[in-house]
């Protein structure tokens, strides 16, 4: 995994992230918006996983999600939510998001959720 | 640093919901792991998470974690992805073929809070869509009645059900529920638990003889902790109970050499496996 880009409002999270993958190793870019994420998608090259909140100003987690599903991204997207109703996890799966993770989470459940969407393609 | 005080006052908490007593030797443990709690929920110290407890009670997302970090959480669903692969690929698919007249019986022995043995029945849920005539039985045991009533009532936290289940496998099998007042607001579905029964056992001591025979028997992580003398006994307990050319599977560190001449060790896609040997085969060597 060697690009992740993560689309939060949330500055703690990206850096909350950032702490937790630096083990790792990955590039990491950023976005604080769906807008935001839109618009630097395509200069961004491949990407190898989407981190993106359920909850944001504007266009929420689940419609950047779609919206990159038309711009053709076939990665694997990683929800990090508050909301863990089932109607509002499945609505995100149908949206093209691949999985969930609620806030707050473990750097375990991170990285086994990580580990798991390494066959999505 | 948090005063003796407080920590008395997490480890009374802990103690009361999950049987674990933290003493002052491990009070030391215990901080550090409420330091790494102030920062997953954001607070700047853990002097101030201590406070908020103190002042507002343990509850909602920082009950899940104490509670969650209290437990040293180890089991996850579908924990060890080269055995549930080879469980998915190869393993019930053979044991489906085989049992399509008969009831094919699988036990994890030491399923604590069940996680292991749920993962099982969701699996072969999703493989009787393709193979609807297969019939199954599924038993789980464990010695302590704490975690086998958890297991039997199939009810997870929010952290639990993200510990190895996706999302899509969450929402086919759990349902969501009200807080059961210890954080549990996910419940297996009905169509699992009744593949399932679950019973008290203590793998050292006698066991029922109506416990009958397995095709598949999962015992992982358990022998590591037993004496040789334990561990040959355990052994052929199981033994006992496995159907000719049944499997035995181990924890990935775990294995019969030197225990067992009674088996044979088989490669099933990236991991191993123990096939119980015929009878003559065994008497000969």
């Amino acid at each position: 995994m060697q690009h992740v880009l993560i689309v939060d409002d949330s500055k703690a999270i990206h850096a909350y992230l950032q702490s937790l993958l630096e083990e790792s190793g990955p590039r990491l870019s950023h976005a604080y918006s769906g807008e935001e994420a839109l618009s630097l998608y395509p200069s961004l090259g491949a990407i190898d996983l989407l981190l993106i909140d359920g909850e944001m100003p504007g266009i929420s987690g689940p419609e950047t999600a779609r919206a990159l599903r038309g711009l053709a991204y076939k990665g694997p997207i990683l929800m990090i939510t508050t909301r863990n109703q089932a109607a509002d996890i499945q609505h995100a799966l149908d949206q093209g998001v691949d999985d969930y993770m609620m806030k707050p989470f473990t750097r375990d459940i991170l990285m086994a959720k990580i580990d798991a969407l390494k066959g999505v393609v | 640093m948090l005063d003796k005080d407080t920590l008395v006052f997490f480890a009374k908490f802990i103690e009361s919901q999950t049987g674990i007593a933290y003493s002052e030797v491990t009070f030391f443990q215990l901080e550090g792991r409420l330091e790494t709690i102030a920062k997953q929920l954001g607070f700047p110290s853990v002097s101030a998470l201590a406070q908020s407890a103190l002042r507002d009670g343990i509850r909602g997302a920082m009950k899940d974690l104490v509670l969650d970090l209290a437990t040293n959480n180890e089991t996850s669903f579908f924990r060890d992805t080269s055995l549930f692969d080879a469980l998915t690929q190869h393993v019930l698919p053979e044991l489906a073929r085989q049992h399509v007249h008969k009831t094919c019986r699988i036990w994890s022995a030491a399923s604590s809070t069940g996680q292991e043995i749920y993962s099982i029945a969701m699996l072969i849920q999703e493989l009787q869509k393709s193979m609807p005539s297969s019939s199954w039985e599924l038993t789980a045991s464990d010695i302590s009645e704490r975690v086998l009533a958890k297991a039997s009532k199939g009810l997870y936290t929010q952290l639990e059900v993200q510990r190895g289940l996706s999302a899509q496998r969450l929402l086919n099998n759990f349902e969501q529920i009200e807080d059961t007042g210890d954080g549990a607001i996910w419940r297996a579905k009905s169509t699992l638990q009744k593949m399932i029964s679950f019973k008290r056992l203590n793998l050292i001591e006698s066991w029922p003889s109506t416990l009958g025979h397995f095709s598949l028997i999962l015992c992982r992580n358990v022998l590591i902790y037993q004496t040789v003398e334990q561990k040959r006994l355990v052994l052929q307990q199981l033994t006992r109970h496995l159907e000719p050319n049944g499997l035995l599977v181990l924890g990935g560190a775990e294995s019969l050499i030197g225990l067992s001449e009674e088996y044979l060790q088989e490669q099933v896609g990236s991991t191993y496996m123990y096939r119980l040997k015929p009878r003559e085969q065994s008497q000969a060597s």
